[in-house]
């Protein structure tokens, strides 16, 4: 039965991408937030 | 003649004018010189013999594969030009003195377009044959109905390649980026062209190579109205 | 400093909640089509792949619909959120182009017995891939923030318009050559799991969607910010 293994394979890769993809929207999600407190504090000190 | 239409025919008149006028600049522009010229043709004409090396000495494989390699050929050597030819206008800031009517961005492309379609005219005119010699191509049979489809499939290449050059020759990496941007679109493009001058080589005797000449036809006339309408939207400078 | 937009950009409460949502559907989704459908008579159980390949390609192309869409709309209206937009669902598009074509070849394998053919699907997907990298690779070579948002926008229009015909000319291509065995139209027993999957993967691309568009707002409302303190900081100084 190595059709199986395809088809584990094909799930697997598809599982993998897409938690991998979600995972890194989420995490540029939080790195851009990050950046953009850090700019708008220092436009604070500007005023 | 009524006001509107004499406009027209003026405004048309003019727009051809200011057309020709930036294909002739084009041609015998310092970067376009013969010295320019000759490389490129003796570029295409030493590809061809590499691929006949790459296929092998087999006659046989040659012939099957013979309307690919010259296609391949004429997108490979055909590409290294399009990028100078924006480049002149880069150099001189020469663009945004044209840009003084509305209708010149279109005048400009269709300027370059042409003097981009000409230059690899030029060079087939010199691959065609070196091939022909190269892969002992029955070219004589049809030769009508090949230059036809050379013409067409060449007008969709230089089409997309003149676009596609206005934003590449800006960009760094210009000369991987326009191959990269390029050669996906012209897929169909080459798909159609290889089998319509296969079928023809190879005596076209079921008339197939007709079907293939309507993909070609459609394909250069949907893009060079989308590249037109696209550089007139998008390039303002 | 006024910045892009008047406030700073908020991510709508309802996108973490439909993205949870997203994953529960396609879990059941998943689930159906693994355990609910019984081995196809030519292709066994490797019919099962098709549930995650047929989904994948197909929301691929809604992707780069609503590119095209996005595209046309940023050169009508010249709002800056139409090109974040257009661009977030060409990534989210070349991400499942990209899997849709290994889930292709994984299924060509057994099937042909190569990882590649020529056959219609795989080329299609191939190409289409390569043209919207091509769209990535511009946004991400070009600097000026006019410019990248224009020629997006003309080379997504573009790329676009050139999907039906490279459709059709692969495909005419190989039935030329080779009649070719296509997988099987769906039957009536894996209809039920072909819809789930799709609309789970639809889910998925509006939550994708959704969340790269808003760490793009928040990454351009950043750089604007950083270039006004950049230019008044100049200006102070001259």
């Amino acid at each position: 039965m190595s059709e199986w293994s395809f088809v584990i394979a094909a799930y697997g890769l598809t599982w993998f991408v897409l938690s991998t993809y979600a995972v890194y929207l989420m995490r540029r999600r939080t790195l851009a937030e990050r950046t953009l407190t850090r700019e708008t504090r220092e436009d604070g000190w500007q005023g | 003649m009524n006001e509107p239409a004499a406009g027209a025919l003026l405004g048309f008149r003019g727009e051809s004018r200011r057309v020709l006028a930036i294909v002739w600049k084009d041609l015998t522009a310092e970067r376009r010189t013969k010295a320019n010229f000759n490389a490129v043709a003796f570029l295409a004409a030493l590809i061809l013999l590499l691929f006949g090396f790459a296929i092998g000495p087999d006659q046989a494989a040659i012939e099957a594969a013979a309307a690919g390699l010259v296609w391949l050929t004429v997108l490979f050597s055909g590409v290294l030009s399009f990028n100078r030819s924006w480049e002149q206008e880069l150099e001189d800031g020469a663009l945004e003195a044209l840009l003084l009517y509305p209708g010149d961005r279109r005048s400009i492309f269709l300027g370059k377009l042409i003097a981009n379609l000409l230059f690899v005219f030029a060079v087939e005119a010199v691959l065609v044959p070196v091939a022909t010699v190269l892969y002992d191509l029955p070219v004589l049979e049809h030769a009508f109905a090949l230059a036809g489809v050379i013409a067409l499939g060449t007008l969709g290449f230089v089409t997309l390649g003149t676009f596609y050059a206005a934003l590449a020759s800006r960009m760094r990496a210009r000369e991987v980026l326009l191959p990269l941007l390029l050669f996906p679109m012209l897929i169909p493009l080459l798909v159609g062209a290889v089998e319509s001058t296969g079928q023809l080589l190879q005596g076209d005797a079921m008339g197939n190579a007709g079907a293939w000449i309507r993909l070609l036809i459609v394909f250069d006339v949907i893009f060079l109205v989308a590249s037109i309408f696209a550089f007139e939207h998008v390039i303002e400078e | 400093m006024a910045g892009l937009t008047e406030g700073r950009p908020r991510l709508p409460r309802w996108v973490i909640p439909f993205g949870l949502f997203a994953l529960g559907f396609f879990i059941l989704a998943q689930a159906i089509g693994l355990l609910n459908s019984p081995p196809e008579i030519g292709m066994g159980n490797l019919q099962k792949i098709m549930y995650v390949h047929v989904p994948a390609a197909w929301n691929a192309m809604i992707a780069f619909a609503l590119v095209l869409f996005w595209s046309l709309l940023y050169l009508w209206k010249r709002q800056e959120k139409h090109d974040l937009l257009a661009a977030s669902a060409a990534e989210v598009g070349t991400v499942l182009t990209g899997l849709a074509l290994a889930l292709g070849m994984i299924w060509a394998k057994p099937t042909w017995g190569v990882w590649w053919t020529w056959d219609p699907r795989l080329t299609f997907t191939a190409t289409m891939f390569m043209i919207y990298v091509g769209y990535l690779a511009l946004r991400a070579f070009t600097e000026d923030d006019e410019r990248r948002r224009r020629w997006s926008a003309a080379v997504g229009i573009l790329g676009a318009i050139n999907v039906p015909i490279v459709y059709m000319s692969v495909r005419w291509w190989r039935t030329l050559h080779q009649p070719q065995s296509t997988p099987s139209t769906v039957d009536a027993d894996y209809v039920l799991g072909l819809r789930m999957n799709a609309f789970a993967f639809l889910f998925l691309l509006i939550f994708f969607v959704a969340v790269r568009y808003h760490a793009a707002r928040v990454e351009r409302e950043a750089e604007v910010r950083l270039e006004e303190r950049a230019l008044a900081d100049g200006a102070v100084h001259v």
